[in-house]
């Protein structure tokens, strides 16, 4: 998300305040919480890009007139961290993230402040700036990269109103002629195929003789999800001369979708690959892969929940670029930990209790604190499912649900992106990491 | 430096990926000690996998079901293995087999009572009950007989060649019975046609693909043991399974460019009336993976045993 740069006075706490404290009429006039001079920048930076015409949002919110009927909802959204649709808790784990969507607190405190004093409009004249926004089909990047070296676009599909879900696996070209080191990519549904897109996830592919298809990730989208920013100084290959196979799961008729229970045509699914240039090379290989959790052994009873966990190490030294857990419309929860053998002590990396399967937000970490981890760490992944009636999302309780591929069934596992260290490079990121926050200190002092 | 490959990287966490843990609570009482799971004594699941519009007004609900144990586990249709409403039950397995079967009978709604019929099937193993509902219902389980992306269909499937075929879970039951003695051979057939058309230019299609026809007792007082026909090889599906949780049938065969027949012997211990259940599968086409709910389809072949 971009951070507002337009900050506007904050009145922390003063909700509360306002419930306990008798105050002359002038301080009540001062202390004010108003759209023009407190909200509308909060709700420009973080909320519009969504809620305007032709925006994903069911409602626009791009001036008082439009905000003022939906108030108590965005208040009631907005502190119970719902939205804007970032679900990651607080004060647990890694914080420091690339593409953080999340409000800060005392933006919260100040539109719930808004709301409990009557949403009052301010001096409408003397309004922040408009948000420089993307056009809606641009790419999230493009601010940061430009436009794409590279666009690949899957080919189109029909998705009829009703039915079972349709996964499309076909294959194009790369357009590439020569292996190239990525710096960012992201898979973008075209217009109304973002709601009958559940996952598009993209292969590099070789097929034998006999029709067999062997394939290792370029990158994956699931609904909701911003895209992929390779970090400094790594290299993950864009194989060229290699086949690419879309493997894109669609769900008819939308998820709350614009047009639910309806034929949307043409379904285009795009992915944008941002190249270094031709002579970039590292010696640090990154690579994004699933890692599961005993998916085959998931059982949710009837109005039950249930709990998957699973565990992986590696030989060598590896830095842990980004973590995304992935399931379906009974999962509500995920973590990742990482256990230290040595010492015994387990260490939360991230905590994602509010989970919901139409953000598949990939957590990026910003490089100088994702985690670096020595051979024989452990990673532990937890997911959480819920199969009750308390699950807003539940299509329907009375079933059991086990591992599958569609929507009304479940899936248990997490897309990590891991660049690949030896034992010299990993000493050598923990001395560079060691300096930095001695500096860091120096400086706070 | 030394630069780790990707591929190394990637085998490592294959070797490392297997110790897993899985924990559920519910409402129906399934006992999930902190430990591993006994090879025998877990109750089979029953799983409702979805619902389809029929033409006539009618609805086919299809259901499937996961055996945890080892072994198979037998449950003779009555109490313990009962569809309610009675009047459309009958159809379901009295042997499990382990692992996870999807689509393995259907209950047909006529039009008429569609609205306010729900279907369910009770199961009773390893002393405790467990059932699911079917119904016309949520449409995250709505099921469809159209081309997938691929073009992959639900194959046909009948008794001879030029016959009357079937096709999906409910498939088609053979109207008359085979007579045999016990432990006396008897040669199976049934008669298969993939009609899925697929894009020739596909380097996975480039041939049209096999199908595969697995069998298994479906109901019936004793034991079936099946064995190869002359004419057909069974086949070796070790590696076919899908995360180790769609098990590799026993006694399978590949149909030839998906049209042909497949025959296999099969002997009964015991006197009884038999239900032998074909399965027809284009599963290897990419659009047919396991749980997918598409492409196979069944059918049912009556055996009386003197």
């Amino acid at each position: 998300m971009i951070r507002r740069i337009w900050t506007p006075k904050t009145k922390i706490g003063l909700a509360a305040l306002t419930c306990l404290a008798i105050q002359s009429q002038a301080t009540a006039q001062d202390d004010a919480v108003t759209y023009s001079e407190d909200v509308a920048a909060i709700i420009n930076e973080n909320c519009v890009v969504c809620h305007r015409e032709g925006g994903i949002g069911p409602m626009q919110l791009t001036n008082y007139d439009q905000v003022r009927p939906w108030a108590p909802l965005i208040q009631l959204k907005v502190a119970n961290r719902e939205m804007p649709p970032y679900a990651y808790d607080h004060g647990l784990g890694l914080q420091d993230l690339q593409g953080d969507w999340r409000l800060a607190q005392e933006d919260i405190d100040t539109v719930v402040a808004w709301v409990n004093q009557g949403s009052l409009p301010g001096d409408l004249d003397e309004m922040p700036p408009a948000p420089e926004l993307r056009d809606l089909d641009d790419w999230n990047f493009s601010d940061q990269f430009g436009q794409p070296d590279l666009v690949l676009a899957s080919n189109a599909i029909d998705v009829p109103a009703n039915g079972n879900d349709l996964w499309d696996k076909h294959f194009i070209a790369s357009g590439l002629d020569e292996n190239r080191c990525i710096k960012a990519m992201q898979v973008k549904p075209r217009g109304d195929a973002k709601t009958v897109v559940h996952h598009a996830n993209t292969y590099f592919s070789e097929v034998d003789d006999n029709g067999q298809v062997t394939r290792s990730p370029v990158t994956e989208y699931a609904m909701g999800k911003w895209g992929e920013i390779m970090p400094e100084g790594v290299c993950r290959t864009f194989h060229a001369d290699m086949l690419i196979q879309w493997d894109i799961h669609l769900y008819p008729g939308g998820v709350g979708g614009a047009a639910p229970g309806t034929m949307i045509e043409n379904n285009v699914v795009e992915l944008g690959v941002w190249l270094h240039d031709e002579n970039f090379d590292s010696e640090i290989t990154q690579d994004l892969s699933t890692y599961q959790l005993d998916q085959g052994n998931l059982f949710i009873p009837p109005h039950g929940t249930a709990l998957t966990q699973g565990f992986h190490s590696f030989d060598h030294p590896v830095r842990i670029d980004s973590f995304q857990p992935h399931g379906h419309l009974r999962m509500n929860a995920a973590s990742l930990e990482i256990f230290y053998p040595e010492t015994g002590r387990t260490e939360v990396i991230s905590m994602i209790s509010n989970w919901s399967a139409t953000w598949h937000h990939s957590h990026l970490y910003e490089p100088d604190v994702a985690p670096l981890l020595p051979a024989g760490a452990v990673l532990v992944i937890k997911q959480w499912y819920d199969n009750t009636e308390n699950n807003p999302n539940n299509p329907d309780p009375r079933q059991w649900v086990g591992w599958g591929q569609r929507t009304a069934d479940e899936m248990s596992h997490a897309w990590i992106a891991v660049s690949h260290l030896d034992e010299e490079t990993y000493q050598e990121l923990l001395a560079e990491r060691s300096q930095n926050e001695a500096a860091q200190t120096a400086a706070d002092d | 430096m030394r630069r780790v490959s990707a591929i190394m990287a990637s085998a490592v966490i294959v070797g490392l990926a297997n110790v897993v843990l899985v924990a559920s609570v519910g409402a129906q009482p399934v006992e999930r000690p902190l430990r591993p799971s006994p090879p025998a004594g877990i109750p089979v699941i029953p799983f409702h996998e979805g619902w389809y519009d029929n033409d006539d007004g009618s609805v086919t609900l299809s259901f499937g079901y996961h055996n945890r144990n080892e072994h198979p586990v037998s449950v003779p249709m009555g109490e313990q293995n009962r569809i309610e409403p009675a009047s459309l039950g009958g159809m379901q397995p009295e042997i499990y087999y382990p692992g996870r079967h999807h689509g393995v009978f259907a209950v047909i709604i006529p039009a008429s009572r569609v609205e306010d019929t729900t279907v369910w099937w009770y199961l009773n193993t390893a002393n405790q009950e467990l059932k699911v509902p079917g119904e016309r219902g949520s449409t995250a389980y709505e099921l469809d007989r159209n081309p997938r992306p691929q073009g992959s269909v639900q194959p046909l499937i009948g008794f001879s060649e030029g016959g009357k075929m079937g096709s999906g879970p409910e498939g088609i039951i053979a109207d008359r019975k085979l007579r045999v003695g016990v432990n006396e051979p008897v040669t199976l057939q049934v008669w298969t046609d993939d009609p899925s058309e697929r894009d020739r230019s596909d380097p996975r299609f480039r041939k049209p693909l096999d199908t595969r026809v697995s069998w298994y007792k479906h109901q019936g007082p004793g034991e079936v043991t099946f064995a190869a026909h002359a004419s057909i090889d069974l086949i070796d599906t070790q590696g076919f399974s899908v995360l180790g949780l769609i098990p590799t049938p026993q006694h399978a065969m590949w149909v030839s460019e998906g049209e042909g027949p497949a025959r296999i012997n099969a002997t009964f211990s015991q006197p009884g009336d038999y239900l032998i259940r074909a399965r027809l599968d284009n599963w290897r086409a990419s659009d047919s993976d396991g749980l997918d709910q598409c492409c196979w389809s069944n059918a049912y072949l009556r055996v009386q045993v003197q």
